[in-house]
């Protein structure tokens, strides 16, 4: 369902009980991949949100989990929905953090350097944590506050 | 799992014998010792799963607390406590409308119509964008969007926010306006009535 996006653009509108189910997803696989000290569950992690982020809402697997669930579950249809720009945002920042933190972990970096791997993983699993239990996702916020920035410094 | 970390401490420390990617040349070598402290750790499972636990925690106890500082709105006023009916787009007919201001990278302003018709669904919205009326916008120092105004028909002030507000603040702060209309009479002259839900 095309709208206006904030960039003027066309964005699509997703379920925002969609994307948190993939925040908390996310998050799990996070937590075990720390837990687990398995740097391939990261990576595990990062690849739904990086098909999310490249294809779009419709190519998220865990929103297509979510929509599956749906009628076996009884989740009635949203409320409301939000725009899809910056949960793709955030996602793909978590999936850059969890890509990078796994090659950091698998190239065998310095122990420093795997403590700062071992950090982003944590960093996402806290912002995918915070989103999916309280609907704050944080991600979403910087990418409005970047767009605000922008507009600001394009209109001076 | 722990020969790799004890292959990385070694190749952190004096002994290169094993060729490693990160092995760049001659560089500082740390204490073995602390090496081997600071390896430990990582590979503990046992402490990796208290780090989750006390993390997890701490997300938790930090949405709580920041879903208890939301509530508190940062305290703004509008500028003015009346606006003229005829400057509003569309009018003041309605006992109370919401005029929301809005600004084109707002992505919270989408929300504000559901919230207001979930709240108090017999108040008019009227969306207003700063960019086609920045002289209202001055008039009511809007520094932030959304900006949701409740206004009677005289335009008068009943409630504002900056940000959206809850559905039940929204809704509190309607049913006090509502009242107060009321004993103003002012309802008895539009002759409309109170919105459902009242006791």
């Amino acid at each position: 369902m095309p709208r206006d996006g904030p960039s003027g653009g066309v964005t699509a509108r997703i379920d925002p009980r969609a994307a948190r189910f993939g925040q908390g997803a996310t998050a799990l696989l996070a937590l075990a991949a720390f837990v687990l000290d398995l740097a391939w569950v990261a990576l595990l992690a990062a690849l739904p949100l990086a098909l999310g982020v490249l294809g779009g809402p419709r190519w998220n697997p865990w929103s297509r989990l979510f929509r599956l669930l749906e009628r076996p579950l009884g989740i009635p249809p949203p409320a409301r929905l939000k725009d899809a720009a910056p949960v793709r945002f955030a996602n793909g920042v978590g999936a850059v953090f969890l890509v990078a933190a796994a090659a950091i972990v698998l190239l065998a970096a310095p122990l420093w350097l795997q403590w700062v791997g071992w950090g982003l993983v944590l960093v996402v699993a806290s912002l995918a944590l915070l989103a999916a239990a309280v609907d704050l996702c944080v991600g979403c916020e910087v990418y409005a506050l970047l767009l605000r920035l922008r507009g600001r410094a394009s209109a001076s | 799992m722990i020969e790799r970390r004890r292959r990385d401490a070694i190749s952190t420390g004096s002994v290169s014998s094993v060729a490693s990617s990160s092995d760049a040349g001659p560089h500082p070598r740390p204490s073995f010792a602390v090496v081997v402290a600071l390896a430990l750790p990582l590979s503990e499972p046992a402490l990796r799963a208290l780090v989750a636990l006390a993390l997890v925690a701490a997300v938790v106890a930090a949405a709580f607390l920041l879903r208890a500082l939301r509530r508190r709105r940062a305290a703004w006023a509008p500028e003015v406590s009346a606006l003229a009916p005829a400057d509003v787009p569309g009018g003041l007919r309605a006992p109370l409308t919401a005029l929301v201001f809005t600004s084109p990278l707002c992505g919270a302003c989408r929300e504000t119509r559901g919230i207001v018709r979930d709240a108090a669904p017999e108040v008019p919205v009227v969306i207003v964008d700063v960019r086609d009326r920045p002289d209202l916008a001055r008039r009511v120092h809007v520094t932030e969007t959304p900006t949701l105004l409740v206004l009677d028909s005289a335009g008068r002030v009943r409630y504002a926010v900056a940000g959206n507000p809850t559905p039940e603040e929204l809704w509190t702060y309607v049913r006090e306006a509502w009242d107060s209309l009321e004993r103003e009479g002012a309802l008895v002259r539009t002759g409309a009535a109170a919105p459902a839900g009242e006791a």
